[in-house]
């Protein structure tokens, strides 16, 4: 008897559990469940560079310039009102938002902002090595800092000074890297000691931002983080609508897919091109798309031979059919053929007057005219196990260009390695003649793209310290390269820095320095509930407009 | 027995040192380091250099190793290199998660697989009897991952029935991690809250089972086995010759006899299931032990896989000892020294 009433009880539960599916309540409606990639890796934000801890950083801080909504080169106040610039493009000026509170009840104001900015000139050592944004945009630390110096006009207003001008300097400051942050959340949680000090838990317990969104202590790493609608919001128009956001971790793209269709998650992101069909054909769910703003390539380091004759260069990139490529990897509209390391948004952008399209003569007569004659046997390198964006099968990617290179006379040596078991590092340390790579600008400058992977310095490249400025990854040393990128990064007037950026990309594109092969762009996939999401080129979007019925 | 069980508890030692040199030596052989996973495209030699200095993967080996050593020995199993998390606070995070399903798997394993097998043995060549050994034959064969997916699709996204990812429904209920986070426990006896549970139950169901089939499987086919061998025995034809009744024969003579052969096999289905619970885990977006170290063999994040596989090796090594220990109580013959 007893044990029949057991499984009388069981088959009841059961029963109520298949038929509830979900019975939420009506709070619940307010509540966004985000299928991410991953957790969070930081959330202090001068040492973050994931995409998914940015993504939550977006919400929960500020920065004093912000991109527009939808836009990835258009700047609007932060939580600085306005901002003045000198005539020499060294000295800026802000002038603060007033009224504002961090979410810990601390007051925003210039000293806040000032420690803030000293903390990225003088990051403490320990931190140092994490923070690729303060590194890549400040150059260093100390004295070494593109920050000359940062001062404090009144509660409203402060000073940075710059050491040379930087023209993309605002709208590097739109970077979530450089949001601000509590000084009294970073001191009482020792933020600034080593990210490996147990005390130091600040970005795990305590992420303080002036945002629409807070954290609130709801994280459990390979579960979720949760977000939620800060009641005290500064900014009352732009407050969130939604109480929370939730980011459920799926690691796979197909799994985020079936969690999205089950109804796990309201809204997966980098959505593979091959279920953009499937997403569009489901009535109940919506595709949001994102315009490309990334550079799927080739790199050539013009140090290993046969790649030091732009003839060779010249042939491979006549030999590849990149509309069949894209026809193939980045279906449904997921990538455009590309001719340039700029993209066509980008003002600087120019067609590419050296290699002018797929041209299977061109590459053919290239060849025959460099010292590497055919069979031309070259190591071409792909990496493993990863799938970005502008590269989303780097195996299937690799033999279609193989067979597209061995048309024309190459013999490829097929090499390949893990994305995260050395390729990257061996990759920027120029190990590689020939290798699949790409790039996601932060935002639409050519500082944030060429500006870097063409970049020339002193530093230790594949264990040897040049002795003039060295290109490590793909060798391009070419002096009018680097003159003529130092010109346009200092630029301060916009039409002229357009046009120095054209010379620039003359030079390199002359150079055959590269191989562009696709932009490519990213989509979400939503339930037909959320509203108001605006998807940004940048991949950072903002929430608080979201809303859910 | 207490003798027994300090000394296999010592040799814990041994197998633990011996085990990190191991994964020290073999993790640094393979190419590949935290930084490259974590700056990707990002990565500069000058970034590189910056990285590794700040992990300290810049000193020799030998250094690398004696501090983390030295660390152990104070308690203290490192930090994630990619998240900066320690891997005590991780680990206890996510630990739960996985008994949570583990244990489930294994009650699914044993409270069908052990019925299974005594009613196939007890019908031996009949429908039922060959029914069941097919059935268990493609349980065992038939791969997590497969199972997992086509769960996946059948129960949620074609029919709508059960949740595909996760825990609980996140949108409706909430655990942020301050609790025991074992969620059966959380939402039923803390919470007292019946819909709740069931929510849990839900989202337990298709992992439990995708990971419980194959020990499922085997569980049957050994307990078929063992109670065929047993039943044969002539002190189980002497006690039905005594006139016993049939559920007493089965449960005093033949199951209590067969159980030594069934209880092994279980503990080291218990041990495997961590290997399961691996793929399981990254199917279902469990936020288990699993999942955890199968991202950091992804990221390459040394510390968090020496020191889970350092804790998984002690667990396992204990769940054994565990068994071992047991069969002195199912069969008194049995004495260790």
């Amino acid at each position: 008897m007893k044990r029949l009433a057991s499984m009388l009880a069981v088959a009841a539960l059961v029963a109520s559990a298949c038929s509830s599916n979900s019975a939420t309540p009506a709070a619940a409606t307010s509540t966004w469940v985000f299928g991410s990639a991953s957790d969070p890796t930081t959330l202090d934000a001068i040492l973050m560079q994931d995409g998914e801890s940015i993504r939550i950083a977006q919400q929960i801080y500020e920065t004093l310039v912000k991109l527009e909504p939808g836009s990835a080169s258009n700047l609007i106040p932060g939580l600085a009102k306005t901002w003045d610039v000198s005539s020499d493009g060294k000295t800026y000026t802000f002038h603060l938002q007033t009224g504002v509170k961090f979410t810990d009840g601390t007051a925003f104001n210039a000293d806040a902002a000032v420690y803030n900015v000293n903390r990225w000139k003088n990051l403490p050592e320990p931190l140092q090595g994490s923070d690729y944004y303060d590194v890549t945009v400040f150059g260093g630390y100390g004295d070494g800092s593109l920050i000359k110096s940062v001062t404090k006009v009144d509660d409203a207003t402060f000073q940075m000074v710059l050491a040379t001008p930087r023209a993309d300097f605002l709208t590097a400051m739109s970077l979530p890297a450089f949001s601000m942050q509590s000084p009294t959340a970073l001191q009482a949680h020792h933020a600034d000691l080593s990210p490996t000090d147990p005390t130091n838990d600040y970005w795990q317990k305590a992420p303080t931002g002036t945002g629409p969104f807070m954290f609130a202590g709801d994280f459990v790493p390979g579960d979720h983080y949760t977000i939620v609608k800060n009641p005290n919001y500064w900014d009352t128009a732009n407050a969130a609508h939604l109480d929370k956001v939730i980011f459920k971790p799926i690691a796979d793209s197909a799994q985020r897919l079936t969690a999205l269709k089950s109804g796990t998650v309201d809204t997966i992101d980098f959505v593979d091109p091959n279920q953009l069909a499937d997403i569009k054909s489901d009535s109940s769910l919506q595709l949001i798309s994102r315009s490309p703003l990334d550079i799927g390539r080739l790199n050539i380091n013009q140090l290993v031979k046969p790649f030091d004759d732009i003839n060779v260069r010249k042939a491979i990139s006549y030999a590849i059919d990149r509309a069949a490529l894209i026809g193939t990897f980045f279906p449904n509209g997921a990538g455009q053929a590309a001719d340039s390391d700029l993209l066509p948004s980008m003002p600087a952008y120019e067609a590419n007057a050296t290699i002018t399209g797929f041209d299977l003569q061109k590459a053919k007569d290239a060849l025959a005219a460099s010292s590497c004659k055919a069979p031309c046997s070259i190591d071409f390198w792909y990496p493993d196990s990863v799938s970005r964006p502008y590269m989303l099968d780097p195996k299937g990617e690799f033999e279609a260009i193989r067979t597209m290179l061995e048309a024309v006379g190459f013999q490829i040596n097929p090499q390949h390695l893990a994305w995260k078991g050395g390729y990257t590092g061996a990759e920027a340390n120029g190990k590689y003649g020939l290798s699949f790579i790409g790039w996601i600008y932060d935002y639409a400058d050519p500082a944030d793209g060429p500006g870097i992977f063409y970049s020339t310095s002193l530093a230790k490249c594949n264990d040897v310290v040049p002795t003039t400025p060295h290109n490590c990854e793909a060798a391009e040393d070419n002096p009018a390269v680097a003159a003529a990128m130092a010109k346009a990064i200092a630029e301060p007037d916009a039409a002229t820095r357009t046009q120095d950026w054209k010379d620039v990309m003359k030079l390199i594109n002359a150079d055959v320095a590269d191989v562009p092969l696709v932009w490519a762009g990213s989509a979400l996939g939503m339930t037909t509930h959320i509203h108001g999401f605006v998807p940004s080129p940048t991949q950072t979007e903002y929430y608080n407009s979201v809303t859910k019925s | 027995m207490l003798k027994y069980i300090v000394r296999r508890l010592l040799l814990l030692i041994p197998i633990l040192i011996g085990l990190s040199l191991f994964l020290v030596v073999f993790l640094h052989l393979l190419p590949g380091d935290p930084c490259g996973a974590i700056l990707g495209e990002h990565s500069t030699p000058a970034n590189l250099a910056r990285c590794r200095q700040g992990l300290g993967l810049d000193r020799p080996l030998y250094q690398q190793y004696l501090d983390y050593m030295a660390g152990l020995l104070h308690g203290d199993l490192g930090v994630s290199a990619t998240n900066k998390i320690s891997v005590t606070t991780s680990f206890i995070a996510r630990f739960p998660a996985t008994i949570e399903l583990a244990v489930s798997a294994m009650a699914l394993a044993i409270g069908i697989g052990i019925p299974l097998g005594v009613a196939a043995a007890k019908r031996q060549y009949s429908l039922f009897d060959n029914f069941a050994t097919v059935a268990s034959l493609i349980g065992i064969s038939i791969p997590i991952f497969f199972l997992g997916l086509l769960l996946q699709y059948a129960f949620g996204v074609w029919l709508h029935w059960l949740p595909t990812a996760g825990r609980y429904d996140l949108g409706t209920y909430s655990y942020d991690g301050a609790g025991t986070n074992f969620l059966l426990w959380e939402s039923l006896v803390i919470n007292h809250n019946l819909p709740e549970f069931v929510d849990v139950v839900r989202h337990l169901i298709l992992p439990a089972v995708a990971l419980g089939t194959i020990p499922l499987a085997v569980v049957a086919r050994i307990t078929r086995s063992a109670v065929l061998e047993v039943l044969s025995e002539d002190y189980v034809r002497t006690a039905r010759a005594k006139g016993l009744t049939s559920s007493r024969i089965d449960n005093r003579h033949v199951l209590r006899n067969a159980m030594l052969p069934i209880s092994t096999v279980i503990g080291l289905q218990t041990g495997l299931l961590l290997g399961g619970a691996v793929l399981t885990e990254q199917i279902f977006s469990w936020g288990g032990v699993g999942n955890w170290l199968f991202q950091a063999a992804v990221d390459k994040d040394f510390v968090v896989i020496q020191s889970g596989a350092l804790i998984l090796a002690t667990i396992f090594v204990l769940v054994n000892l565990t068994v071992d220990i047991s069969y002195a109580y199912l069969n008194p013959r049995i004495r260790y020294s």
